[in-house]
């Protein structure tokens, strides 16, 4: 009548392989394993969910009843995600993150035109556009700024699209030749208008096949 | 005798206590299953906004206190073994041992919930929740916000199913030490477990995913 009694030494036996994989999984997120910490990290965590769920939950004793319960909450937990991750990965809602956005390369100035504002006889403003493409992830991209914005070693403030580090930083982009500065400012900017999700199709960042 | 007691341990419309038994388990276990349903939105949603924001999650989950989450976790592991070795006394008819592994379970519990409300206080000092006062130092501070809406809102849904496991185990106490409890019948205690441990699988994937994100 009282179900299966799991003898003391066993649960102190999860208990202690429970915290060593605590530990395991907390030295693991030190080293630098790239996208295997992420694997790691889920593997431990599932395998100290399992001995959870076979030992201090009595799975492993429980009915035939119980197992299909357990297989086919996890089965709908996997199909959740799975059915989710399958449209944002190929709908291209995400095509802008940062996981697309490789290394920023091969950046210079493409063309320089009016502004288009000015145009309509404004005074103040800027009064050139500039186009900079680089090569993001086999891609070219092209950034439209204006004489106004702010070009550092750190990145370019437009569109937007801030970039802390050289928020206030003159001088203004005036000079087009691709200069140091010039160069890392672009694929920094680049990289981060990318990733911000803020910059949108033909506004300040257009994608276009290399 | 021993007829009149199994005569009386079950309710009328089950053929067994065993049939009794295995109903509320698996009942319990049903209601588990919608439980990981529940927060599985909340885990896809990080799944979502972790795979478009990468840069900022590795920022927001650096600025998590690392060692007070550990320590939270072995907390709760802890709570788990005291709870199971509540269940187990409570098979054996050990009356006095389970009203001590369910107090030790509560004092666990509670200490977590402590530690917790620490780590919650500091970020409200930090201006890091979500809101019109958001404020934080990274390059992606917008993305960031997203990743303190997660982390408040699973850690929030998690605290609260601490609080009311708190409550279901000081009734269970209560009703422990005034005797209710025998090897024949200690279903209550044995489905608070399940839900027990239940929270503390939460953690276990809530740890790595809030607080390891990037800190090599």
């Amino acid at each position: 009548m009282s179900g299966h009694v799991v003898p003391s030494k066993v649960y102190f036996a999860i208990f202690a392989t429970l915290i060593v994989l605590t530990g395991l999984t907390v030295a693991a997120a030190m080293v630098d394993l790239g996208p295997l910490n992420t694997v790691v990290a889920m593997s431990i965590a599932c395998a100290k969910a399992t001995l959870v769920v076979l030992y201090f939950m009595h799975a492993r004793y429980g009915s035939r009843l119980i197992w299909v319960m357990l297989c086919a909450g996890v089965l709908w937990l996997i199909i959740l995600i799975a059915l989710t991750m399958g449209d944002y990965a190929t709908r291209g809602w995400m095509k802008q993150s940062a996981r697309q956005v490789g290394a920023v390369t091969a950046p210079r100035l493409a063309a320089v035109s009016p502004f288009p504002e000015r145009q309509r006889g404004e005074d103040r403003g800027p009064r050139e556009r500039i186009d900079v493409e680089a090569q993001v992830s086999g891609r070219r991209l092209v950034v439209a700024f204006h004489d106004d914005s702010v070009i550092g070693p750190g990145g370019i403030e437009t569109g937007g699209v801030r970039c802390p580090e050289m928020f206030g930083q003159r001088p203004v982009m005036r000079h087009h030749g691709a200069s140091d500065s010039f160069t890392r400012g672009l694929a920094s900017s680049a990289t981060r208008i990318a990733r911000s999700g803020v910059a949108r199709t033909g506004r300040s960042l257009r994608t276009a096949p290399a | 005798m021993p007829e009149a007691r199994a005569m009386a341990s079950h309710l009328h419309h089950f053929d067994s206590a065993d049939q009794q038994k295995d109903a509320a388990t698996l009942g319990m276990w049903v209601f588990l299953i919608t439980e990981i349903l529940f927060f599985g939105g909340l885990f896809m949603a990080y799944v979502v906004y972790r795979s478009g924001y990468p840069g900022a999650w590795v920022e927001a989950s650096r600025s998590l206190d690392l060692r007070l989450g550990a320590i939270n976790t072995a907390v709760l592991i802890c709570s788990s073994l005291t709870m199971a070795l509540g269940v187990q006394a409570a098979q054996l008819g050990r009356r006095k041992a389970l009203v001590g592994w369910l107090v030790a379970t509560i004092l666990l519990g509670g200490a977590f919930l402590g530690i917790k409300s620490v780590e919650y206080a500091h970020k409200f000092a930090e201006h890091h929740v979500p809101g019109p006062s958001f404020v934080f130092h990274g390059a992606e501070a917008r993305p960031a916000q997203l990743f303190f809406s997660l982390y408040f809102a699973m850690t929030g849904m998690h605290a609260l199913h601490m609080v009311i496991g708190l409550g279901l185990l000081l009734n269970l106490a209560r009703q422990s030490r005034a005797g209710r409890f025998t090897p024949a019948y200690y279903t209550p205690v044995e489905m608070a477990g399940l839900y027990w441990h239940f929270v503390d699988i939460v953690w276990i994937f809530l740890f790595p995913l809030l607080y390891l994100v990037g800190r090599h």
